[in-house]
């Protein structure tokens, strides 16, 4: 096997560049990425009354353990992100039926407060993202 | 006398069977990321030298028929299509950088872009089977874990290459 030796060495100065290419691109595309603070795929919470948004509320690390308090003409209602789930944790509803709606996380989720004609719903900043999402179970 | 056409059928024989190995020992070490079939892409070595020693048609074949059988062995129909795309695509542009990009590059260089290919390729299916983009957010991660072993996978190519071409036209 000693004979063959060729050139001086088999990783040339081209391959060397091409690999540092790579690394760069990837590093640079893991940060375009996740950019956006672990935005778990762009969801955020869009804030309803009447039928029309009036605020959005992005489920990022910034908002853990975070709340955000809605007066209206209708009434006054909170929400609450932890776990990177929220839910309403305050109204003056007189049945307080969305506060016990639970948790919403996931796209298309949504919690309602009929009284104070109030909602918010989990959306997506992806545009092409299917609803289906991921197949619930795979078998290999 | 005519060059017998039994040899070389019986080199890609044994080139598909050392793939198939490779890939089955791969699966005993899956890579943390929710692309089924991701692998560390061992197994163009065995694509890589066989694009050197018998070209790119008898490579393409290899990597085909090595996925088949994959799948025959192991009974993953999904990871079937993972690993095609994987294996074909990182052939045919192995076959390509060979062609026209070696002199600059080497062996080690033509084996990081067969890595590229290859795991965007296994991205690509696992997109579409499961209609979900953000699986293409992996690619990054999975090219960077594909980048280490290519550069290894490119050094044994070249040290393989030319041991089989010897054995391959004696006798």
């Amino acid at each position: 096997m000693g004979e063959h030796m060729k050139k001086n060495k088999v990783v040339t100065r081209a391959d060397w560049i091409l690999v540092v290419v790579l690394i760069l691109l990837s590093l640079v595309s893991l940060f375009v990425f996740f950019r956006r603070g672990h935005n778990d795929s762009g969801l955020y919470l869009s804030v309803q009354v009447d039928g029309k948004e009036i605020d959005q509320l992005d489920f990022s690390s910034a908002m853990e353990g975070m709340s955000k308090t809605y007066t209206t003409e209708y009434g006054v209602n909170t929400v609450e992100f932890h776990d990177g789930k929220a839910h309403i944790i305050e109204a003056d509803c007189p049945d307080k039926l969305c506060m016990r709606q639970g948790w919403v996380e996931r796209e298309g989720q949504m919690l309602v407060c009929l009284p104070h004609h109030f909602m918010v719903e989990v959306r997506s900043r992806k545009p092409l993202e299917k609803e289906s999402g991921e197949p619930d179970v795979m078998v290999r | 006398m005519r060059p017998s056409k039994t040899k070389p059928i019986i080199f890609l024989s044994l080139l598909t069977a050392l793939a198939l190995v490779i890939s089955l020992i791969e699966q005993m070490f899956p890579l943390p990321l929710p692309v089924p079939g991701a692998k560390l892409g061992l197994s163009n070595v065995i694509i890589l030298t066989t694009v050197v020693v018998f070209g790119g048609k008898a490579a393409f074949t290899v990597a085909v028929l090595k996925s088949f059988l994959l799948m025959l062995i192991t009974g993953s129909v999904t990871g079937f299509f993972y690993s095609l795309a994987g294996s074909v695509l990182s052939s045919l542009m192995m076959t390509w950088a060979c062609a026209c990009f070696m002199p600059p590059l080497s062996l080690v260089g033509v084996s990081e872009l067969g890595a590229l290919a290859h795991n965007f390729g296994q991205i690509l299916v696992a997109a579409l089977v499961m209609e979900n983009k953000a699986i293409f957010y992996y690619l990054p991660v999975l090219t960077l874990i594909g980048i280490a072993t290519a550069f290894f996978v490119g050094l044994a190519a070249n040290q393989l290459s030319p041991h089989l071409n010897r054995v391959f036209h004696t006798k």
